[in-house]
């Protein structure tokens, strides 16, 4: 594991990562003939990332962390990610689907939302 | 009960020395053994399946950036990086060592088990191929 995708890309899901990743490691969870269980976010498949750091600065809401970096409130995170290289079938490289200009009060309020008290768990 | 493969197969007799004999006696499958030989000596074996006619899904592997303390890619060579393990996967290709080169650049060689695909090196501007087999 070296790059990790925590809750921050939750129903955001810019694609801009997906974009940048020169080995197509970021992935979204699509299984087939059920829905997914697991969060609206992209995931990094940690037995292919090779760490280029390409994706980390594109994120527009900062989600990609190294994961010697991953704050303590988004660890739970880590593992969601090892899912992607646990169950490569059930996980497809997705359109890059750029979304609009992402503002600095909106990447604040996201990472407040995620790490203040009362915060949603999943 | 016969294999089917004996019907699509002929039957061929040489002769050993007698060490070479006891040897292949010894084997567990000896005709799969002559067969791949045979192809490997005679240069007809499709590299890909070894001539069984399947390939078999094959996982490229790829330097790790941290271990290898590899420099910081730019945007241009991101991209080239991407058309390089696109190309790596189409051929089949097992490998894409990359390695520190001076000034700020990373050398690859993409092989496929022992055999060597593309070397070169992945710069700012872009990728400059060094050779190919």
């Amino acid at each position: 594991m070296i790059f990790v995708i925590t809750r921050l890309c939750r129903d955001c899901v810019d694609g801009a990562c997906v974009e940048a990743c020169p080995i197509d490691c970021i992935v979204e969870h699509a299984p087939q003939g059920r829905p997914s269980e697991l969060p609206n976010q992209l995931f990094i498949d940690p037995d292919q990332c090779i760490g280029c750091r390409m994706c980390e600065p594109v994120c527009p809401w900062q989600a990609i962390f190294e994961d010697t970096d991953v704050p303590f409130a988004f660890q739970e995170d880590i593992e969601l990610n090892a899912i992607a290289g646990a169950r490569p079938a059930e996980f497809v490289v997705p359109k890059a689907r750029l979304t609009r200009q992402i503002s600095a009060e909106e990447v604040l309020a996201n990472q407040l939302k995620w790490t203040q008290p009362g915060r949603p768990t999943k | 009960m016969y294999s089917k493969m004996l019907y699509v197969k002929t039957r061929v007799t040489f002769r050993l020395p007698q060490d070479l004999a006891d040897d292949l006696r010894e084997l567990p499958n000896q005709t799969r053994f002559v067969e791949a030989a045979l192809r490997e000596a005679l240069g007809v074996a499709c590299p890909l399946c070894q001539g069984s006619g399947r390939c078999q899904p094959r996982r490229l592997t790829i330097s790790n950036f941290r271990r290898r303390a590899l420099p910081a890619l730019e945007r241009g060579s991101a991209l080239e990086l991407r058309r390089l393990v696109r190309i790596g996967r189409e051929l089949s290709a097992t490998s894409l060592e990359l390695e520190r080169s001076a000034p700020g650049g990373v050398a690859f060689v993409l092989t496929r088990g022992s055999e060597v695909l593309l070397t070169g090196q992945l710069e700012r501007s872009g990728v400059a191929e060094r050779g190919e087999a």
